[in-house]
């Protein structure tokens, strides 16, 4: 409106949009930088002080443009380290305090709320638990009652609200409606990611991180399987693959990656040939940061919309095509019988018997010993695995520290170590002995949060080796699994309580205390499961599901039919809401009451009321009523009038009477209709 | 170009008099109400687009919902703000005449079209909401009634220049209740005319009588402006009257009578060999009213147009009317 | 029935035999601290009713006979010059009593009709700038002739509105009539004792106001004025007096059925005698008797919010 002047005082509408602005900065605390929240929070300061009317004045323009100028520059300075994402947000919340400052009229009061609503948005980027969308969601009703306050100003605060609140419910169904019903578009245009600071595997290890990940219970996947899951001890989650290794730490080879790089771009995809059973399952994986993704043994992905998303890489692991910045869902198929043998052999082989130059000196003459007593492949891997099962290594997550030639300190000093320890030790061993070995990184096991659904949480991290092993190709060796059996059988805490270590380090500790906490922990778990599975995880394939379901078969007429189906609803929607003569005027319990024994009266005794008050109306009928039914009618009429017309508060007992009036007039007259016919 | 423009306002006012035709008492429907989003409206769509393009590049359902419920919003707020529109009458009072340079006020009644009186449970939901704003078509400033008050009425000033009879212009009424996404108006013709009367120029009074009734023009009637005599009692006339100085000088009770100047067949003339006409109709309407408070009957004579001598408010007012038509085509009528 | 009522009743119907609805309606009106007007033909028992209401509730009586050359100061009262004691002394008129029967009050001219509805209004009397208070209770009975309109001033529509009820007795019934006949031939009407004191009169209108009226009730009356306002079919629509007056009617009548809330049939009850008068029109044929009045219960309903 152009005469929008906004009155600064006292003027509620900006206040609640100041607070709304203020509540959504605390929220992106994480994304936005300290100066830009102080920033935001000082304008809202600015703000509630006009409210209340300590100030007069609101900041000139010339403050605020040179504002302006500095944070601008400011944040141009800080942008290339933030990245283009964070560096937007950071504007947006910027720009939007430059401008609260300034709030004088409607104009900026819109743009204010336009922005706001964007900023919204933009939360559920960083942000997108059950929780969050909640939370957001009800700052989004704050934010509409200060819109809907700038253009019903006199009208009082419940008022506004209840009407708010009439117009969001009657718009959820059909937002619900578009949806579930709207078609889900691929990406556009690749986006740019924030930087995360999330927890997991990376891509270079040395041993001892993966125990570190031991510490943290956040949840890294769910997997719904559609048909049996696999045995526990199978469950192994391929993730990574190191195959470069300096001698301390393992990481993903560069040549690898050099290669991955160029197929990409050449768009040549590894497609290995399948048969056999196979696991079929959706992978529900938490936001990362990164690219890889979580699957079982020789996985190729499940469905067309799964197979647009990931790139197969010739190592056989699964590659997103974007980093994962939010919940995602992908179907994978699983074939635990095929073997690992359909990549180039030679190119594995060469980046496989990759060796650092020097160190270690007493494995290598180790290794060289036992490759001379053990000519043959097989043989020396049996040995290595006796090794690490009767020469008294203890598995442990507290390993020590092994700066010096680490391999040489755990195999003959310490003996003691983490999965990643072992899988170090054995994957250098076997290249020592010139078998191609590699370490993988990944999880192993996972909880079950239901029948079918796995929950693999950040202390699932395990380390792993493979060998290949001629015709076999890569073949999966667990040292862990012979130093601590109970880890592969039963997990990570199984394996703790057997090493006897101290309960204060480990993340089971204090929530399985109690059985409520765990079952309240559970509860969580679950209902977050199921957010994450039909609402986020809500994709194209779900939804043509969904239509399958729904029609059958997806013919173009059906789907004509059902998009004319959903635009019915839609109207009819709409209808029902706004067409007058629905919504009936609400009447009180006791009339209504009244009212269906008056029509059952007046049927039986073919009398209507016409306009007669109801205690006439009850002496004209009773006459041609049965005697226990005009009884009733009469205590039932009395009782209406006492509630009608004697008491002003609710009337509970003569109300209760009524109800047990009109049961028994109904009965009376059901009995004697019968006997009548 | 300014031809084409006023070709058009002719035009369209055309169609809106089809349309919308004059009525003292508008019940705003389907016909009469424009509904089109506001420019906040298309920015909050252009936001929800770029929220369904952020929502899919970044895969994010939350994201799509948000904006799709956003969408939905707008979908309700389509109706809602049609209703809350169209359950609106609108009455005004009839338009009082002014003096040229005054304003004249247009009192305009804001009532719910499909509430009865009977039928209201108390609470006020089905009143229509929310601010009104009211302008003259095609003029910039706006007056502003709230629907949450008590007082649910709007004086809309008409500043007026030239004496003359107009037909009032249409009135727009917009509300962009509830969220000011849509912008709903209508432009209403309240079928007025408004007089404007020359504006009163101070003069010399120039009453000139009718010369073959010269002479016996004057007349006294009792009345109560002046006092004239002193007569006895008679009992039950009003005890105010009781010339009570002479009463309590121990004299008989006598009432003081009272008497006004009747003077009949003046006329005010005006004169034609003026070069400012304005002017002089100024001069005459100001003696108008001299005469007028004065019950003083008189008539007037403008050129060919004659109004016998009389007095009192509707004279007066017959008077004004006559010097406010002067010289335009309505005079003829 | 509330149990003081009965007795005045009893004792009623014995000299207006088969006329306990009106002498209940007379009731109603007493208590509610109204007038009540009665219209009907000569000799039909306005004076006995009014004489034995005085009686039963021990009320002084005055008569007035409405004649064309009644002044007001015949009614009201005047001043007289006292020579003794060399000042005017005021001489209250028949209107200073607890009971005044206005009797033919459409034969007086319309400034002593006017004055009598004024006192009747204020419940008070101003004369030479001097107002003296009228006794309490304070109740009106006027009755005027429907026929015999020649030389009348008929009350207009005005003044009809300050008379809170209208009944008419009608002929009794033949064994009505046949058992006054009898009774007067036997032996003397006996006379009528005291059955409520006035001064508990006073406190049970008091009670009246107290009787409770709810939502429901009042909305009842409310949408019955309307609808005599919005319909075209009434000449006459209904006042916000008269919804008052229907309100106080209605109260009165629960507080004389001994209930201490209003119901619709209260209304209904009183409805006839309180609206009739008010809805019609001078020109109105007097027989369609409360023709518009019933016509406007029907088409309401107690019921429906």
């Amino acid at each position: 409106m152009k005469a929008g002047r906004l009155p600064i005082a006292g003027n509620r509408n900006s206040l609640i949009i100041a607070l709304v602005f203020a509540v959504l900065s605390i929220s992106l605390y994480s994304p936005l930088m300290l100066w830009v929240l102080l920033l935001a929070l000082c304008a809202v300061t600015v703000r509630v002080a006009l409210y209340l009317g300590w100030y007069h004045h609101a900041p000139n323009h010339r403050t605020v443009n040179l504002l302006a100028i500095l944070s601008a520059s400011t944040l141009a300075w800080f942008s290339s380290e933030l990245g283009f994402l964070l560096s937007m947000v950071n504007l947006l919340v910027m720009a939007c305090s430059l401008k609260l400052m300034l709030l004088k009229n409607r104009r900026d009061f819109l743009q204010l709320f336009i922005c706001g609503l964007f900023i919204l948005g933009c939360g559920y980027i960083f942000t997108q638990t059950l929780f969050s969308a909640l939370f957001y969601l009800a700052v989004l009703v704050a934010l509409l009652i200060a819109q809907f306050g700038a253009y019903a100003p006199r009208m009082p605060l419940k008022q506004q609200l209840r009407q708010l609140l009439t117009l969001c419910v009657q718009a959820s169904p059909i937002a619900l409606v578009l949806f579930i019903v709207l078609p889900k578009l691929p990406p556009m245009w690749q986006m740019p990611a924030a930087k995360s600071a999330a927890t997991g595997l990376s891509e270079k290890v040395t041993p001892g991180d993966i125990a570190r990940l031991s510490q943290s219970s956040d949840l890294v996947f769910n997997a719904t399987f559609n048909n049996a899951l696999p045995d526990m001890k199978d469950r192994y989650w391929r993730a990574l693959t190191l195959e470069h290794f300096d001698g301390k730490s393992w990481q993903v080879s560069p040549l690898r990656k050099n290669t991955r790089e160029k197929q990409q771009w050449m768009n040549m995809e590894f497609a290995p040939a399948v048969s056999g059973p196979a696991y079929q399952y959706q992978v529900i994986a938490e936001p990362s940061g990164q690219r890889w993704l979580y699957a079982m043994d020789l996985a190729v992905p499940g469905d067309s919309a799964s197979r647009a998303a990931i790139w197969q890489s010739n190592d056989y692991l699964l590659i997103a095509h974007q980093p994962l910045m939010s919940k995602w869902a992908y179907q994978v198929n699983s074939y635990p019988h095929v073997p690992l043998n359909q990549a180039s052999f030679p190119f594995d082989q060469r980046i496989n018997l990759q060796l650092p130059d020097n160190g270690n000196p007493k494995t290598r003459q180790w290794v060289s010993q036992l490759r001379q007593r053990y000519p043959e492949d097989g043989a020396l891997l049996n040995a290595l695995m006796d090794h690490f099962a009767n020469a008294g290594f203890r598995y442990t997550l507290e390993p020590p520290v092994m700066p010096i030639d680490p391999v040489d300190t755990f195999l003959f000093e310490h003996k003691s170590g983490f999965c990643s320890h072992y899988a170090s030790a054995m994957a250098y061993a076997l290249r020592l002995a010139g078998i191609p070995a590699r370490m993988v990184t990944g999880y192993h096991g996972g909880s079950l949060l239901t029948d079918q659904v796995l929950s693999v949480h950040q202390y699932d991290a395990h380390a792993w080796i493979e060998a290949h092993l001629g015709d076999s190709g890569w073949v999966r060796f667990d040292p862990t699994s012979v130093v601590a059996p109970a880890r592969i059988r039963f997990g990570l805490e199984q394996a703790i309580n057997e090493s006897g270590e101290s309960y204060t380090r480990n993340p089971f500790y204090g929530l399985k205390q109690f059985a409520l906490l765990a079952e309240l922990n559970h509860l969580f778990a679950n209902i977050d499961y199921l957010w994450s599975r039909w609402v986020l995880g809500f994709n194209a394939n779900r939804q043509q599901d969904l239509f399958q379901w729904l029609l059958g078969s997806l013919t173009p007429l059906r789907l004509t039919l059902l998009f004319l189906a959903v635009l019915a609803l839609i109207a009819g929607l709409l209808a029902l809401y706004f067409l007058p003569g629905w919504r009936k005027p609400a009447r009180p319990k006791h009339v209504r009451l009244y009212q269906q024994a008056e029509v059952l009266v007046s049927t039986h005794t073919g009398q209507a009321r016409n306009n007669q008050p109801v205690g006439a109306y009850c002496a004209k009928v009773s006459p041609l009523l049965p005697e226990t039914a005009a009884q009733q009618f009469k205590t039932l009429c009395n009782a209406f009038e006492v509630i009608e017309y004697k008491s002003s508060p609710p009337n509970t007992s003569a109300l209760l009477a009524m109800r047990r009036a009109q049961k028994k007039l109904f009965r009376a007259l059901k009995h004697s209709h019968s006997s009548v016919a | 170009m300014n031809t084409l423009k006023t070709r058009w306002q002719q035009q369209s006012l055309r169609w809106l008099d089809d349309r919308i035709p004059a009525r003292t008492k508008h019940t705003l429907n389907l016909r009469s109400i424009f509904i089109f989003p506001s420019k906040f409206g298309l920015s909050y769509l252009l936001m929800c687009g770029c929220l369904f393009l952020l929502g899919t590049n970044y895969q994010n359902n939350l994201m799509l919902l948000l904006c799709y419920f956003l969408l939905a919003l707008l979908l309700v707020c389509l109706f809602k703000s049609y209703l809350n529109f169209a359950c609106l009458t609108l009455t005004v009072d009839p338009i009082q005449s002014v003096f040229a340079g005054n304003n004249a006020v247009l009192s305009i009644q804001i009532q719910a079209a499909n509430v009865r009186p009977g039928t209201s449970g108390g609470h006020d939901d089905k009143f229509p909401q929310g601010q009104l704003h009211f302008r003259w078509l095609r003029q910039k400033s706006m007056f502003n009634c709230d629907l949450n008050q008590a007082e649910r009425s709007i004086r809309l000033p008409y500043i007026t220049q030239r004496r003359g009879v107009y037909p009032l212009p249409r009135v727009t009424c917009i509300s962009e209740y509830p969220l000011g996404l849509y912008r709903c108006w209508t432009h209403l013709d309240f079928d007025q005319r408004l007089v404007v009367y020359p504006a009163p120029v101070p003069c010399e009074m120039q009453l000139e009588s009718r010369s073959q009734e010269a002479g016996k023009n004057a007349t006294s009637q009792p009345g109560h402006d002046d006092f004239y005599s002193l007569r006895p009692f008679v009992p039950g006339e009003p005890l105010n009257r009781v010339a009570w100085k002479n009463v309590a000088k121990g004299a008989d009770w006598v009432s003081k009578s009272f008497s006004q100047q009747q003077s009949l067949g003046g006329f005010l003339r005006l004169n034609l060999s003026s070069r400012d006409i304005e002017k002089e109709l100024g001069k005459l309407a100001f003696q108008v009213l001299q005469l007028s408070d004065n019950q003083v009957p008189f008539g007037l004579i403008l050129g060919s147009k004659c109004v016998e001598p009389g007095s009192g408010e509707r004279h007066k007012q017959t008077c004004l009317l006559a010097l406010a038509r002067y010289g335009t085509l309505e005079s003829a009528v | 029935m509330r149990a003081e009522f009965q007795p005045v009743v009893n004792a009623l119907s014995q000299h207006i035999i088969g006329k306990q609805q009106q002498i209940k309606l007379a009731l109603t009106c007493l208590l509610a601290n109204g007038h009540l007007l009665i219209e009907d033909l000569p000799g039909m028992g306005k004076t006995t009713l009014s004489h034995s209401l005085a009686r039963a509730f021990g009320m002084d009586f005055s008569r007035i006979q409405f004649t064309s050359d009644l002044l007001p100061s015949d009614m009201l009262g005047v001043n007289i010059y006292n020579t003794q004691q060399n000042a005017f002394q005021f001489r209250p008129g028949p209107v200073f009593s607890q009971l005044v029967l206005a009797d033919e009050i459409n034969r007086a001219s319309p400034k002593t009709q006017s004055a009598l509805l004024e006192a009747m209004e204020e419940q008070q009397v101003s004369i030479d700038g001097v107002t003296h208070p009228l006794p309490q209770p304070f109740f009106v009975i006027g009755t005027q002739n429907p026929s015999h309109q020649a030389g009348t001033y008929p009350l207009p529509e005005s003044q009809l509105d300050r008379f809170l009820m209208r009944i008419s007795l009608g002929y009794p019934s033949w064994e009505a009539e046949k058992a006054m006949l009898e009774a007067s031939s036997i032996r003397r009407n006996p006379d009528i004792e005291t059955c409520v004191e006035t001064q508990s009169l006073v406190t049970m209108q008091d009670a009246v106001n107290k009787v409770h009226c709810s939502d429901a009730v009042i909305n009842y009356i409310l949408k019955l004025v309307a609808l005599s306002r919005d319909d075209i079919g009434y000449p006459n629509p209904l006042s916000p007096r008269a919804s008052k007056a229907l309100m106080q009617a209605s109260k009165a009548w629960a507080y004389l059925h001994d209930r201490p809330y209003v119901v619709p049939e209260d209304v209904q009850a009183v409805f006839v005698s309180v609206a009739e008068h008010r809805l019609r029109s001078q020109q109105d044929e007097r027989n369609q008797d409360s023709i518009l009045s019933r016509r406007l219960l029907e088409s309401v309903d107690p019921l429906a919010a």
